[in-house]
């Protein structure tokens, strides 16, 4: 508990890379309409911020219950894995091994490509299947692609455990 | 002492391989993903196909790289407008009666001409997007709606699609044998409607809304686009709340 007071800057840095990225996953399929809008000079401020706003409401109609707790729990281990990093190189000046980034990497990638409505073609991993002519695929895997977004948010997990051995570890010199 | 450095080494080796064992898994994980898309593609252009509109439509959508709104088939007397036709805000709406979120977009659509149609302030435009591949009974649920309003008008038109959008349990669950009854229920001659499923009359028509979807930078449903005076107009991506559609409405209405 007191460690966790004494780095509290880090939980904050957590807490809104984890809103940053969940903001983004949700907001990423209407990029389009959001930069239409706020390039119109002639919409205020205030209509521009709450459009953005009330998009965020997606989350709720856009995503299926399992989609939705995927992309949350995976949006927070990005943020729990940035902020680890972060700790790492700053605190304990510790190099990490290529191992510990490749994994906090590949969760990352593997978890954003399975965010989304994977029913409806809104998932990245459905744009890319349609995009190579396999979206086949779907119909086969029981999840209808989900499955990616749950192996990111376990391969995260891993890495946020991979991380957290590191800053528990002394730092000794090793006979 | 030799003895213990050799040992000590030979564990820090094994630690190194072990990590660096993560950058393969992680590429083979990615490789093996696209390898089996890529696979099931190429699988899928030798296979037989159920019909020729599958195709067109697998092959259409990688090849439109970028939509162009300016590419949506303007809004005529020919389409399916529920509201006021001269309405300074349309809402054009490709969708696939069988994905659920656009069940979903049905209700919030519903709820915004709720609020706005009564004035004639927004009309809702209705075109066909059935994803084939996730959906195969979606293109014969959009040729029902269709067949539906050629029989019954407008009203009929649209009272079939919000019965079939109510009792649809989604994803490709609904029994076809349920489109018959839905007819009965809103009132049309089931006789003539079932003659009408089957005669291939509405194909074209379906294939047309699924290909200027496509044009369009539709690449999932619900897919639309709103269209305003005074605005460029703006794709809608999605099942989005009421509350984000009311804010576009209202932006545009600031405007006009």
């Amino acid at each position: 508990m007191t460690f966790a007071l004494r780095n509290y800057s880090y939980i904050v840095l957590a807490l809104l890379m984890g809103l940053l990225v969940l903001g983004t996953v949700i907001l990423f399929p209407n990029r389009t309409l959001l930069a239409t809008v706020f390039a119109d000079s002639t919409v205020s401020l205030t209509d521009k911020l709450y459009l953005l706003w009330s998009l965020l409401g997606s989350l709720a109609t856009n995503f299926t219950a399992l989609s939705a707790v995927t992309t949350i729990i995976t949006s927070f281990l990005v943020g729990t894995n940035i902020s680890l990093i972060a700790y790492l190189y700053t605190r304990q000046k510790t190099r990490l091994s290529t191992g510990g980034i490749a994994v906090s990497s590949v969760g990352t990638f593997l978890a954003m490509f399975g965010v989304g409505c994977a029913a409806c073609g809104s998932l990245v991993f459905t744009a890319f299947l349609s995009s190579v002519g396999g979206i086949s695929l779907l119909t086969i895997l029981p999840l209808q692609g989900q499955e990616i977004g749950i192996l990111g948010a376990l391969i995260l997990s891993y890495a946020t455990y991979y991380l957290l051995q590191k800053i528990t570890k002394p730092l000794v010199c090793k006979i | 002492m030799d003895e213990q450095s050799d040992q000590t080494e030979k564990v820090t080796k094994a630690k190194q391989i072990d990590s660096s064992l993560f950058i393969p898994i992680a590429i083979v994980i990615a490789g093996g993903l696209i390898a089996g898309s890529v696979y099931l593609s190429l699988g899928n252009t030798s296979a037989p196909q159920p019909t020729l509109t599958n195709i067109q439509a697998q092959q259409v959508a990688p090849a439109q790289p970028a939509g162009d709104l300016g590419s949506m088939k303007p809004v005529t007397a020919d389409d399916h407008i529920r509201g006021n036709p001269d309405a300074p805000i349309k809402i054009v709406e490709y969708t696939d009666p069988e994905c659920p979120f656009c069940k979903r977009f049905h209700e919030t659509m519903v709820q915004v001409m709720d609020e706005y149609g009564k004035d004639g302030k927004v009309a809702w435009v209705y075109r066909h997007f059935p994803l084939d591949q996730l959906h195969s009974k979606a293109r014969t649920e959009s040729v029902a709606i269709e067949c539906a309003g050629d029989q019954g008008g407008t009203e009929s038109f649209w009272k079939y699609a919000d019965r079939l959008y109510e009792i649809t349990p989604s994803n490709n669950k609904l029994d076809l044998a349920e489109l018959p009854n839905i007819a009965k229920y809103v009132g049309l001659d089931v006789q003539k409607f079932n003659t009408c499923l089957t005669s291939g009359k509405f194909d074209a028509h379906v294939e047309g809304d699924v290909q200027n979807a496509i044009a369009t930078g539709g690449r999932g449903t619900p897919w639309s686009i709103f269209v305003a005076p005074n605005t460029p107009a703006l794709p809608i991506n999605g099942a989005q709340p009421f509350e984000a559609v009311k804010q576009l409405i209202e932006t545009a209405l600031k405007k006009s």
